[in-house]
């Protein structure tokens, strides 16, 4: 734990799930984005690729979002898709959803919101 | 080129960019009838033409910024109803249907105000995207920039903040930029104002076929018809403007 930020990590149905949480103070910081983005892909990267695939949910247990957060994301997302798999995010900040799809960010292929976990778990089924 | 250079330029068009809209707006409430000024300013001040043109550019002005407003919040809505998270879920049983008539009639109620080809952007754009949330964090100090929650504000602050810094080379692209942004904003608000004519068109269209005083000669199915078509027209040509300012501002973020 670096701060506030906590990544835990889970395994269901093959689909590595990252559970992202953090609170309101971390996001302030001038290098938050650097460090959420290094603990994601640190978590990330570390997977048992033969139990998993390269397709990701993060679930997030904050109630507040930040520009830091979507850099963070983003970074996420580039390693996800470089490995050929996708991402799934669910418990995005509603309060705050509407200056992630503002940036036309949704539209990117492989970066979706999903309601639930069992949403994001039934899109990447094959 | 600093700062003010670009405010200043962009001040010039300001009237027009929203009178535009607000006369279009205030010529509509004529399908409602006969257009009186003594109605719209009272019988006294009608009388002197002057202060009654006055008066109405004034109307039309706060009209057009009423109508920009409107616009800001419709994109940014628009983008996020189109989203397919924002679909209510479970869709089992009859206390379902009202969240998802809700979503529907609101998507379709935005669609009809709003709706318009979205830029698609790719990775670079996003990415320049970012860094212009950092810069205009950067520059005011500010905690964090989620609070630009229309896709429009982002572009034109950051032009804001960085035209200070922005060398010559890049004043042609800022300028360039902000051309596009006046486009949109004025085609925008002519839109909107044209589907609100139609809506008041179909309005009263229905008003007067309930009413029995419809006639087949009534020129009002094409006015909705043509205030729709017109509308439509107009936001294709306000989309490809968006495309141009992201672009362009995009690059401008690159150089930066």
């Amino acid at each position: 734990m670096i701060g506030s930020i906590d990544v835990k990590s889970q395994v269901e149905d093959s689909v590595l799930i990252l559970i992202l949480s953090y609170n309101s103070d971390v996001l302030a910081g001038r290098e938050s984005s650097q460090e959420l983005a290094d603990r994601l892909l640190e978590t990330y990267g570390a997977r048992n690729t033969k139990e998993v695939g390269s397709s990701c949910v993060i679930e997030i247990r904050s109630p507040v979002a930040s520009s830091s957060l979507i850099r963070a994301l983003f970074d996420l997302w580039k390693s996800v898709t470089a490995s050929s798999g996708e991402l799934r995010i669910v418990g995005y900040p509603k309060d705050y959803t509407d200056s992630l799809t503002s940036l036309g960010i949704t539209s990117l292929k492989g970066f979706v919101l999903s309601q639930s976990r069992e949403a994001a778990l039934k899109s990447l089924r094959p | 080129m600093d700062a003010r250079d670009t405010s200043s330029s962009i001040t010039v068009a300001d009237g027009l960019l929203y009178l535009g809209p607000g006369v279009a707006l205030l010529l509509s409430l004529r399908v409602w009838g006969p257009f009186s000024t003594d109605w719209l300013f009272g019988a006294k001040l009608a009388e002197n033409q002057a202060v009654a043109v006055f008066v109405f550019a004034v109307l039309a002005y706060s009209c057009g910024l009423a109508i920009h407003e409107w616009c800001r919040y419709g994109s940014m809505k628009y983008m996020r109803i189109r989203e397919p998270s924002a679909k209510p879920q479970g869709i089992n049983g009859w206390r379902a249907v009202g969240p998802y008539l809700w979503w529907w009639g609101s998507r379709a109620l935005f669609w009809l105000l709003w709706g318009m080809p979205l830029p698609v952007p790719d990775a670079t754009i996003i990415e320049a995207e970012l860094d212009m949330n950092d810069s205009i964090k950067a520059f005011a100090n500010l905690r964090d920039s989620t609070h630009l929650q229309s896709p429009w504000d982002r572009l034109e602050n950051y032009r804001l903040v960085a035209s200070g810094r922005l060398e010559e080379k890049a004043a042609a692209l800022l300028r360039r930029a902000d051309r596009e942004h006046q486009h949109l904003v004025f085609l925008v608000g002519m839109s909107f104002s044209s589907v609100l004519l139609a809506l008041q068109a179909a309005v009263v269209c229905m008003l007067k076929l309930a009413s029995g005083a419809w006639t087949p000669a009534s020129s009002y199915p094409l006015v909705v018809l043509s205030g729709c078509l017109v509308s439509l027209a107009l936001r294709r040509v306000a989309a490809s403007a968006w495309k141009s300012e992201l672009l362009l501002t995009c690059q401008l973020a690159m150089m930066d």
